[in-house]
């Protein structure tokens, strides 16, 4: 109690001295809490999170390193046809001998660059949306918003089957027909985030200051709705991922690159011969989409501490 | 009074689904010119044994020498009319293809939603009427494998399962080949086919209904009209059932109505593991040949279907909930 009152008085010493300071009453404790150890302790008491973020650190030095670590050629007819998972190949071969392993890893190349950059393209497309929408409002909002909730009605996958089948399937258009289908929940994320932070006293103030409506947009508000589309991010991604594997699993892949569900959709006629040459594929879908989920889930947590348990009901 | 309310509310609801219904045409439309090559050439198919007549007939048909506008205002009028274009593959009209095929997907569909909804909404009550941290948790745990799994693998290791290493159910099929016998032979046959399919269907949707269940009627035993019910000596079971899940299911019923794309999609998937007989199996052959007729009505013939079904269930959201319609 009396060290409460001695620190206290020492802020309010502290702030009179300079004005920029904001009147911190607990010093000590802040310096407690943003010590590393805290921090660590506080985040890594979730365990799902850490299981997320253990996995999702092993899918990404799979893609990173696996191609130096295990130099192999996924398309190459490495050995007979049908060889179980063993000594010579890791996880076995396929039905023209070509070695799962290597498929798995060049294919954890292509779901996470799939993933990322269809994340990417559909946040673009749904914060342009959802921040002009939610910005603006009145008749802007109105024509914007019908436009997604049209998107929202159209069956995603089936409209991304079409887009990739009518323009060739290449990564390109791959990443193209997955952000075109899919952009619609963050543009309505961003645009409730929009509406209720435009109406705060920053954004009164910075527009009283003159600021432009760009510089509003840009400067203070979208850091400030930053941290759902964080967590969204982390969900789009495997959301992306999963729309990759449908797609590469109906014949819908680049046929220049290896992907897991073209491995799965290839070879899943000889299940009765080999099922490792569709299960191994299918796990690392799996665990990849779960790391995601559970890396969005502890994000969230970390990022809105008060939505805590909302996910649960 | 009620029943004219009620026809306002109807009607209003049917003025505002037909803008959607011409933004997918005209989406569709944009689409086909703005695929690469001869617009000719894609209302055919591609390499579809595409003769000079056939293009130059297609080519008359729509239009395709007039101004976009116009071409737009035939091709609608087409789509609109119930044409959705010619499948020279197949020899047959698209739609004749489509409502060949429709039955299997929605026999699929239909079954993996009741058992998403009543295993969902089971689970969802059952947990909420004793909350403990590990009812919810086995449905977070439930959600996120709903999730993360692709169910086009799920159903692959289903069969791995329960049709390879333990032969229950077969794996592949509507029904056996050379069956004959009565009904009730051909629907048991039919009724053990589609065990597979629907779980597999079914298996990524039950932790969203539990969880979402769970979730409202939590909310709902916490109202007053529930501790009046309880005070009267109603029997618990009389008030969760009749009483809480009446309105516990509201907010399933709007989920449903958001989800049936997603389910069309899902069900295209299952499908082709299956080799189930149904819209999803034409899709994929329409894929495999750039039959692109084929597949683009089939995009406008699922879009439809989601928007009416996202009407149906608005409509029932209002004989539910009275309450709905005065809004």
């Amino acid at each position: 109690m009396a060290s409460w009152t001695q620190e206290s008085a020492g802020a309010r010493e502290g702030k009179k001295m300079s004005a920029k300071q904001p009147f911190n009453p607990f010093p000590q404790e802040e310096a407690r809490r943003s010590s590393p150890v805290f921090i660590w302790r506080r985040h890594f008491k979730n365990k799902a999170g850490v299981l997320g973020l253990i996995l999702l650190a092993l899918v990404l030095l799979c893609a990173f390193f696996g191609p130096l670590l295990y130099p192999m050629n996924p398309f190459e007819l490495l050995g007979r046809k049908f060889i179980p998972p063993g000594e010579t190949f890791f996880l076995g071969t396929d039905y023209l001998g070509r070695d799962v392993l290597a498929g798995i890893i060049q294919g954890s190349r292509t779901s996470l660059l799939v993933g990322i950059m269809a994340a990417g393209m559909m946040m673009t497309i749904g914060i342009a949306f959802g921040a002009l929408a939610g910005y603006y409002g009145g008749l802007i909002d109105e024509a914007l918003m019908r436009l997604t909730e049209f998107f929202q009605v159209l069956p995603s996958f089936i409209l991304a089957m079409v887009v990739v089948t009518l323009f060739k399937p290449t990564l390109w258009t791959i990443i193209l027909a997955i952000s075109i289908s899919t952009w619609t929940g963050t543009a309505r994320i961003l645009r409730a985030e929009f509406m209720s932070i435009r109406e705060r006293d920053f954004v009164t103030a910075s527009r009283a200051l003159g600021s432009k409506n760009k510089r509003i947009i840009f400067r203070e508000i979208l850091p400030n709705a930053l941290p759902p589309m964080i967590v969204n991010a982390s969900l789009m991604v495997g959301v992306a991922i999963l729309f990759e594997a449908g797609l590469s699993f109906l014949g819908l892949a680049d046929p220049n690159v290896m992907s897991w569900g073209y491995m799965i959709g290839s070879s899943r006629v000889y299940l009765r011969q080999a099922w490792w040459t569709v299960t191994f594929p299918g796990l690392a879908i799996f665990i990849t989409v779960l790391s995601l989920s559970l890396v969005g889930d502890w994000l969230n947590d970390f990022l809105n501490p008060k939505s805590k348990g909302r996910k649960q009901g | 009074m009620a029943s004219s309310s009620f026809g306002w509310y109807l009607l209003r609801r049917i003025l505002q689904a037909i803008p959607v219904v011409v933004g997918v045409v005209i989406l569709n439309f944009t689409l086909l010119h703005l695929a690469p090559g001869d617009p000719a050439m894609v209302f055919v198919g591609e390499a579809g044994g595409a003769t000079e007549e056939i293009l130059k007939e297609v080519r008359r048909q729509f239009g395709l020498d007039k101004s976009l506008m116009e071409q737009l205002f035939i091709y609608g009028e087409k789509v609109l009319l119930g044409d959705l274009g010619f499948s020279y593959f197949q020899g047959k009209p698209v739609m004749d293809l489509i409502l060949e095929k429709i039955p299997a997907t929605i026999l699929l569909i239909l079954t993996a939603i009741f058992l998403a909804v009543t295993l969902g909404v089971l689970t969802g009550v059952i947990v909420a009427q004793r909350p403990t941290s590990l009812g919810s948790s086995f449905i977070t745990v439930l959600s996120l494998f709903g999730f993360a799994m692709p169910v086009f693998w799920l159903g692959i290791m289903l069969i791995l399962a329960f049709s390879l290493y333990l032969p229950l159910f077969p794996g592949h099929g509507m029904i056996t080949v050379g069956l004959t016998g009565s009904f009730w032979d051909l629907a048991k046959d039919v009724l053990h086919h589609l065990v597979l399919p629907a779980f597999t269907l079914a298996i990524i949707y039950i932790a969203q209904y539990s969880r979402l269940s769970r979730a409202s009627m939590l909310e709902v035993i916490g109202s007053d009209y529930i501790r009046t019910a309880r005070a009267k000596g109603l029997s618990e079971r009389l008030v969760i059932y009749k009483h809480a899940l009446r309105n516990a299911i509201l907010p399933v019923l709007t989920v449903f109505g958001i989800q049936i794309g997603h389910l069309l999609a899902g069900a295209i998937l299952v499908e082709t593991v299956f080799t189930w007989p149904g819209m999803g199996r034409l899709m994929f052959d329409g894929i495999l040949r750039r039959d692109y007729p084929l597949i683009m009505g089939i995009l406008i013939f699922s879009s439809v279907l989601v928007i009416l079904a996202n009407l149906i269930t608005d409509l029932l959201y209002g004989v539910l909930d009275p309450r709905i319609r005065r809004r």
